[in-house]
């Protein structure tokens, strides 16, 4: 390995850091929780991809920092919003994406990108942060279930149940109440990610929805929320191998981009 | 929320301004020792030129409102109206002069303040809450003298003789109405010396406003404090003297090319009401090589008084003023942004959806859509509030910011 470059990711609620090589292909990943402290989250993250590759981080070539904390990371060279990073990152694992669905632990987000993943338009959430993971997080604890179960449960459902309120604080009280009516889980959990989607289709129209569609961020780990947006808009979601880690992949290409002063997809 | 970040100034006139807005309210307040009747009304109307004619002091209420949030006075103007029952939901401005009127004003102890009214001019136009505030405050000032002016709301481009005949009748009302209860004459020399200031005043706005088209831009939304003195001071000298003040600076910075920032890479308009609590903000795209060149206020004040009969120029001026910025129709609003986004060579339109203010914030989707389709300029939607901080959120705003710039600079092939 020549020469390494890496992009961290400091999201509300994970940290994610992956390593590049020379040829922009992805060598590690790693993913852990944000804590309360942006900076240490960056450089703990850094000391576990560390032990994982046993690469020297002094050797890094170039560091980009992106996500919320991105303002905190000591080692990095430049910062660029996750934006533009999950856009890379989108178009770097599959090149004919020109939209992207990111939602992440407290926003969502909808991108337009361009042939070489540049951003061409978004659109985000408003500031309420209703429909994103920290939503569902907090459902997952009313329902008492993992957060992973969620989409497969919501597979098995047979009835149709409108969650009416978005706001995470209303939700919560609708998931119980309709948990004292005895509702199966599984419609409930169907309810909440209608409820998603609606959402998300709102800024889907507002930029209109244009293939390939690739979804990223932890919230595409969810296989209820994926195929509802799936049968509304009648077309396939590429679903990176690990969602979560798109952000800091697209940080770590742009940040050897910096270095080589490369086009992107060179 | 952290430490706030101040705009930065680089006209001198600007910095000037904080002398000129404390000379102001001082003089309201001192108005009735010089037994001064005080009078508070809506702003942008004939009302101000006239009651300087008649040397009665102005106070408008809606001015009031930013200089609060500006000096941080509206949490506790909040607290006091949504304690009276007034919704979170309803317009900044309504709710911080009421807690102020409810509250902080019986209270004393701000540097700044208001004198109580003497008679209020209640226009009965505008937007809905510009209206509703004369209506709170006419209860909780029984003893003001109440004026209820009756004006169409018509949008400029259909403004007819019949409209500037029913105007003109109003205003002689009003001047009937001040004379006998203030006991004053009105001079028509002194009127015509007024408004002759107010239009030189306009033109002087207009003026440099057009600096603004220049590349670099010479100044930017960060001094949009100057409107202060077409707000409050339409119809002195000293408005005239300051805008000169204004103009020739500007002028100067344009003779030597000295942009806002070193390396204007970004032109950028803003537009709704900016957060009067935080202009500072325009700082995040100053230091991403982003200058907000225009915004929807820049043509707010530019109504001309032209013309040999004064009563009908200001007639003429209530009429328009209305229509001017949160009165207009979508179709027209619209056409605004795309033509200032023209003359002013934007690369990029900040949408500032301001809870605070549905009239101006409704139809911006249709804004953002026409600009992309028909200029190719992108925008980007920044929630906030024009009054109420709690609305605003300094994180969500600086990815937006950020991520807005990087695709802009992108567009223009900077990296």
């Amino acid at each position: 390995m020549n020469k390494v470059y890496a992009g961290i990711d400091i999201g509300s609620l994970t940290t994610e850091t992956v390593l590049v090589d020379d040829r922009g292909e992805m060598v590690a990943s790693h993913i852990s929780s944000t804590g309360s402290n942006s900076q240490w989250a960056a450089e703990r993250s850094f000391r576990q991809i560390q032990k994982m590759t046993g690469f020297p981080l002094d050797q890094i070539t170039y560091v980009v920092a992106t996500g919320y904390g991105r303002a905190s990371a000591p080692m990095a060279h430049k910062t660029m919003t996750e934006i533009t990073c999950h856009g890379r990152g989108a178009c770097h694992l599959f090149p004919r994406t020109r939209t992207v669905i990111d939602v992440g632990g407290q926003d969502s987000k909808v991108i337009k990108v361009g042939p070489l993943g540049n951003i061409v338009h978004f659109v985000m959430n408003d500031k309420c942060a209703a429909g994103t993971g920290r939503f569902l997080e907090v459902m997952a604890q009313a329902l008492e279930i993992n957060l992973e179960n969620m989409g497969p449960l919501s597979l098995k459902s047979h009835q149709d149940i409108a969650i009416s309120s978005m706001c995470t604080v209303f939700a919560e009280s609708e998931v119980i109440s309709l948990v004292a009516q005895a509702h199966p889980i599984e419609d409930i959990l169907n309810g909440l990610h209608q409820a998603v989607c609606y959402r998300l289709t709102g800024m889907l129209n507002q930029l209109g929805v244009e293939p390939e569609v690739t979804m990223t961020g932890g919230v595409a780990k969810n296989i209820g929320i994926v195929n509802k947006i799936q049968e509304k808009f009648g077309l396939k979601i590429n679903l990176p191998p690990e969602p979560q880690v798109v952000g800091a992949l697209g940080a770590a290409l742009i940040a050897r981009e910096q270095d080589r002063e490369i086009e992107p997809h060179e | 929320m952290g430490k706030k970040e101040s705009s930065q100034k680089r006209l001198q006139a600007a910095k000037d301004l904080n002398q000129l807005v404390f000379r102001y309210y001082q003089e309201c307040l001192e108005a009735k020792t010089h037994g001064k009747p005080v009078g508070w009304m809506p702003p942008m109307n004939g009302a101000i030129e006239l009651c300087y004619a008649l040397d009665l002091q102005p106070v408008f209420p809606e001015n009031w409102s930013p200089l609060c949030a500006a000096f941080g006075y509206t949490p506790e103007n909040f607290r006091v109206s949504e304690g009276l029952g007034y919704s979170r939901d309803l317009c900044g401005y309504l709710r911080n002069i009421v807690g102020y009127v409810y509250g902080p004003m019986a209270k004393g102890g701000l540097p700044l303040a208001l004198p109580e009214p003497d008679f209020l001019l209640s226009f009965g136009g505008g937007c809905v809450p510009a209206m509703k505030i004369f209506h709170i405050l006419e209860r909780r000032f029984p003893k003001a003298i109440v004026f209820s002016a009756d004006l169409p709301q018509v949008a400029a481009e259909h403004v007819e003789g019949h409209h500037l005949t029913y105007a003109v009748s109003e205003l002689n009302r009003l001047i009937d109405f001040l004379t006998q209860t203030t006991k004053r004459k009105l001079d028509m020399n002194r009127l015509k010396e007024t408004v002759s200031l107010s239009d030189q005043a306009s033109a002087l706005w207009d003026e440099i406003m057009t600096y603004r088209r220049l590349i670099p831009v010479p100044f930017s939304a960060a001094e949009i404090g100057i409107m202060f003195v077409m707000v409050t001071r339409q119809g002195t000298q000293e408005a005239v003297d300051f805008l000169a003040q204004v103009r020739d600076e500007v002028r100067e910075r344009a003779e030597k090319k000295t942009g806002v920032i070193e390396d204007e890479q970004i032109r950028l308009f803003w537009d709704n009401i900016p957060p009067w609590y935080n202009l500072g903000l325009l700082r995040a795209f100053e230091k991403m090589g982003g200058v907000v060149v225009a915004e929807t206020y820049s043509s707010a004040w530019s109504i001309r008084l032209t013309g040999d009969d004064p009563i009908e120029a200001l007639a003429r001026k209530s009429l328009l003023s209305y229509s001017q910025v949160s009165c207009v129709s979508i179709k027209k609003r619209r056409e605004d942004v795309l033509r200032a986004c023209r003359e002013y060579a934007i690369d990029g339109a900040i949408l500032h959806r301001n809870k605070s203010c549905a009239p101006i914030t409704l139809g911006q989707m249709d804004i953002q859509k026409a600009l992309q389709e028909e200029l190719a300029i992108p925008s980007v939607i920044i929630d906030g509030d024009h009054m109420d901080e709690r609305n605003f959120s300094e994180a969500q705003f600086q990815i937006r910011a950020e991520a807005f710039m990087e695709m802009l600079k992108h567009k223009k092939g900077l990296r």
